[in-house]
């Protein structure tokens, strides 16, 4: 037993133990699976690393995470031992100082940690990238996300109304994580984008404001593509819009095949929606906002008087979602870019091959 | 027949059953002086700073702290690093954080 033993409780049955974990305050309102000693200790020998490993310490909070205390979760979360790696991944991410995840846990902004699942482990484990990829139906995408969430509830004290401090938060809180479908032929997968190798599989983390959908279905030409896209992420209402923030594009099936048929390449996708996106004095004045009010963080308006909402290297393009009438869905970040950074991580299955990132290869900053 | 059960951390509600769980931190608090220095951490969030202001010199004039100053961060989700908070913790006896909204 690699759990320290002060945290182990004896109960007089399996249905009074589940009820126990309502009690806490960092309980998210779902029942859990009841994390026996064994059940943990099978989630850690999955992982491959040792139990009483610290993952990170957040240091605005002075609180840190060990292996045993994310294997704990994942087992509440209703976690399979083989997602294992892939929860193991996202802390790896989430805890690198830049992500700022002191930030993402206390805002008012209410962040979700929307994390995109790129490579073969993905479909081993049976992670979803078609239809309903948001949920709700997959056990991989439902738990990886909230045994995140668990951990950072309670060995990171993140309960809303106390340490976060989230005015709304949304349904991406309980669980965000979602799987990159097979690129388009010619396209390459965000694992390669962000240069990593084609046979490995990576998680990309960032901390989300709530997915806007974005709907075309009036044969939309690659130029109308982007411009619906690119205005969904020009809305005055996001608080990274002008601000240089980051943003996940997924891209539906029908859409993605327009840009595609369209001579498009992810590229060239980016560089366009970093243009469109840019916002004017005058469009968040017509939103009723003033872009020179106190308190405000946009930068500094170009020589056409547009303010950037992202550039080119902080869009994560990516297909995923089920066919249907022409749907895509844009992420926007929770906050700009000097604050935090996104942040992606190998999956290290153990006993099989390490992978390591090619920064050189990189065409995204969100590595 | 029972149930063994791990928690991820020390329970806070409920019977505490089998755990004996000890304070986490052990905090050495200091006597303050008869006119302590405070700090308030101004997060930049719209008129924070005149809020501030204005809490501080009321505590002045009533004579809970000696004197105040704030510290205004570069924006509202910007992280607070370990040399601005040894900075703080050398001028000020007391600091309130996260306020501004």
């Amino acid at each position: 037993m690699t759990s320290p033993s002060r945290n182990l409780e004896k109960f007089g049955s399996y249905v009074e133990a589940a009820r126990a974990f309502f009690d806490e305050p960092w309980s998210d309102g779902l029942p859990v699976t009841v994390p026996t000693p064994e059940a943990v200790d099978d989630m850690i020998t999955a992982g491959g690393r040792p139990g009483n490993e610290c993952l990170g310490t957040v240091e605005g909070r002075n609180l840190s995470i060990h292996v045993w205390q994310a294997a704990t979760c994942a087992v509440m979360a209703g976690c399979l031992p083989h997602y294992f790696p892939v929860v193991l991944a996202t802390w790896d991410a989430i805890l690198e100082p830049r992500f700022n995840l002191d930030g993402a846990l206390t805002s008012t902004g209410g962040a979700a940690l929307a994390a995109v699942v790129s490579g073969p482990y993905a479909e081993e484990i049976g992670m979803r990238s078609g239809s309903g990829v948001f949920g709700p139906g997959n056990r991989a995408n439902a738990t990886i996300g909230r045994a995140v969430r668990l951990g950072c509830m309670s060995a990171l004290n993140a309960i809303p109304g106390q340490l976060d401090a989230g005015s709304f938060g949304h349904g991406g809180k309980y669980s965000f994580h979602f799987a990159e479908s097979e690129p388009p032929k010619g396209w390459p997968s965000i694992r390669e984008q962000l240069g990593f190798p084609l046979a490995s599989t990576t998680v990309s983390v960032m901390p989300a404001d709530a997915p806007r959908q974005v709907m075309h279905r009036w044969q939309p030409t690659p130029d109308d593509m982007l411009k619906v896209v690119g205005a969904a992420m020009r809305d005055p209402a996001h608080s990274g819009t002008g601000s240089k923030s980051w943003y996940i594009v997924v891209l539906g099936p029908e859409h993605a095949s327009v840009l595609v048929d369209g001579g498009l390449k992810p590229r060239d996708v980016r560089a366009a929606l970093s243009d469109l996106s840019a916002v004017s004095i005058e469009q968040l004045a017509a939103a009723g906002i003033r872009y020179d009010a106190p308190g405000t963080n946009y930068c500094k308006p170009d020589a056409r008087g547009r303010m950037s909402t992202v550039i080119p290297e902080n869009i994560l393009v990516l297909t995923a979602g089920g066919f249907g009438a022409g749907w895509s869905m844009v992420i926007p970040c929770w906050s700009w870019a000097l604050t935090q950074h996104p942040v992606t991580r190998a999956v290290q299955v153990p006993g099989r091959v390490h992978h390591e990132r090619n920064a050189a290869r990189s065409e995204l900053d969100f590595a | 027949m029972s149930i063994d059960v791990v928690f991820p951390v020390p329970r806070q509600r409920g019977p505490s059953g089998t755990s004996a769980v000890g304070p986490a931190v052990e905090h050495a608090w200091k006597p303050l002086p008869e006119k302590p220095v405070l700090c308030l951490i101004d997060n930049t969030k719209a008129r924070a700073r005149d809020l501030l202001e204005a809490v501080g010199r009321s505590l002045v004039a009533r004579g809970v702290v000696g004197s105040f100053f704030l510290h205004s961060k570069p924006s509202p989700s910007y992280p607070i690093t370990k040399a601005v908070r040894a900075e703080i913790a050398a001028r000020a006896h007391l600091v309130v954080s996260g306020v501004g909204d």
